[in-house]
């Protein structure tokens, strides 16, 4: 028997104050895939994800890893979510041990149990030194990692990243796809990521679905990231080219391997 | 200080004045962090058309209050959530009015009630062994259910989307909490009065906040200076014969200004 899809979205519609969101969205993914959700500002990116989180009302049928997910159940520790915008009180007072302890599934009760599932998730993203910081005291960047430490303390099957580059330069860029890249394989992880920006995507990317609304294309980065297919997501003056680039560094050789950078450009 | 325990109407009032500190402080802490002080200044003025109520209808004013209150409380949160006013234009509307419909039923009053002037600003050294009872009892519920529900309240109010996905029922945890809110805010206008009640739970958790640096310390700051208050300013205005609401509020503040002053170095 095939293993189940990490996830499946059927039919997925929001409709939200009367205006048509999301129309009729179907994809999968695998498991281990690294998933990224590509489209313009106000194409229903971030819509798509918080109805697959249960966060938004939605009409169709989503499944994780077989298991349909049903409004208000909760999706415990098979999720990890690491949001757009962390629009938080700064003068909040509280500990980036915490804000990770907050999230930690309700089973896990023992008290040395918590610490060390907090201090594990630190350590993953280079933070382990902060946790008795108050999290209003960090800078953008540090506060991004504590979120992807967050998402991971439950040790989650897949993590659903909400245009998490938002703001971030280049170098902060790179950092992060090399944190997740990190994450994903020693975690096993199945990565869902929202981007507006395709710079990178084909670097990284199993699977890309382009959104308008509607979904316009879903495949690999091969696939999908062709002019016709740009076109129909961003307008018609837009466009994609491809150059060579060399990005990262091989783990086990160490010399640079070049990778494919693809660009939009609009006329 | 013997002298002053001595007499039975203080031992209810140190009692009632206590108990309301710790409650307030306690539940304080969430209200600023979720940003509601203004929210729990409406239903404290909402809870004299509830009084005025008991008075015409001849039932327990308090109880009418807190029934009261809590239908105010509510209908203003399922207003909030289906976000067709801003809260504070809501609040604005709720606010005079449910004042200006206790102005009127206290006008069907047949007598002139001074009692309800204690409702107003306060008289815990009039507290009866009903109030007593009453606000032990409701004030030992809102205890109980916030420390049950603690880490559920804590997620909620640092990443309402967190606890969304947890599972957690965010919409009726709020409703709850605003049960519990008002259900505070009424058994506490019999200490401090309609006007400055919401300062019994607005300053401590302030105070706290100014000198935490974690959540666990907020809401312990904000239940040691929540009791410090009521139970320094029902003694201060016993011994100085001054009214006792106001003697509390200004013991908070003045606890407020010492933490204001500490922040600085604190939080260094």
């Amino acid at each position: 028997m095939a293993a189940p899809k990490a996830l499946d979205v059927k039919n997925l519609s929001v409709t939200l104050g009367g205006k048509k969101i999301l129309q009729d969205i179907s994809f999968s993914i695998d498991e281990g895939d690294f998933f990224i959700i590509i489209g313009p500002n106000g194409s229903g990116k971030t819509t798509l994800i918080k109805a697959v989180l249960n966060l938004l009302p939605y009409t169709g049928k989503v499944s994780l890893f077989g298991k349909s997910v049903h409004k208000r159940a909760g999706l415990g520790a098979t999720v990890g979510y690491v949001p757009q915008k962390f629009d938080f009180d700064r003068t909040f007072p509280i500990t980036v041990a915490e804000a990770i302890d907050v999230a930690l599934q309700k089973g896990l009760r023992a008290p040395e149990q918590r610490k060390e599932r907090v201090d594990d998730a630190l350590g993953q993203v280079g933070m382990a030194d902060y946790a008795q910081a108050r999290i209003g005291a960090l800078s953008g960047g540090q506060v991004q990692r504590v979120l992807i430490a967050r998402a991971m303390v439950n040790q989650p099957k897949i993590v659903f990243f909400d245009e998490p580059l938002a703001g971030v330069d280049v170098k902060g860029e790179k950092s992060f796809y090399d944190l997740i890249q990190n994450l994903k394989e020693s975690q096993k992880l199945t990565v869902t990521l929202v981007s507006h920006d395709v710079t990178v995507v084909n670097l990284y990317a199993d699977k890309i679905a382009a959104l308008n609304r509607t979904l316009v294309a879903f495949g690999t980065p091969q696939d999908v990231l062709v002019a016709q297919n740009i076109k129909k997501a961003y307008g018609q003056g837009f466009g994609i080219f491809r150059h060579k680039q060399c990005l990262k560094k091989d783990p086990q050789t160490q010399s640079p391997q070049e990778g494919e950078r693809c660009r939009l450009f609009g006329e | 200080m013997v002298e002053l325990l001595s007499y039975p109407f203080m031992q209810r009032a140190l009692l009632a004045g206590v108990v309301i500190g710790v409650v307030c402080s306690f539940i304080g802490v969430f209200v600023i962090l979720q940003k509601m002080s203004f929210f729990a200044n409406a239903i404290a003025h909402s809870s004299l058309a509830g009084i005025a109520l008991g008075f015409v209808l001849g039932l327990n004013p308090m109880v009418t209050a807190v029934i009261f209150g809590i239908i105010i409380a509510l209908l203003i949160a399922y207003l909030k959530n289906k976000k067709i006013l801003a809260v504070d234009t809501i609040i604005g509307i709720f606010l005079p009015a449910s004042m200006a419909l206790g102005v009127l039923v206290i006008g069907l009053l047949d007598t002139y009630r001074p009692d309800l002037l204690t409702y107003l600003f306060g008289n815990i050294l009039a507290v009866d062994r009903f109030y007593l009872y009453l606000s032990v009892s409701l004030g030992l519920v809102v205890i109980i259910l916030l420390s049950v529900f603690f880490k559920n309240y804590m997620c909620i109010t640092f990443d309402r989307e967190l606890a969304g996905i947890q599972g957690l029922h965010v919409a009726a945890y709020d409703y709850l909490f605003i049960i519990l809110l008002a259900t505070t805010v009424i058994i506490g206008t019999r200490v401090v009065g309609i006007i400055l009640v919401s300062a019994l739970i607005v300053i401590p958790a302030a105070s706290s906040k100014n000198i935490s640096a974690n959540f666990k310390q907020m809401v312990a700051y904000s239940v040691v200076f929540g009791f410090a208050s009521s139970l320094l300013g029902l003694v201060a205005s016993y011994y100085l014969n001054l009214a006792s609401g106001a003697t509390i509020i200004m013991v908070s503040a003045a606890i407020f200004l010492i933490t204001l002053m500490l922040r600085p170095v604190v939080q260094k």
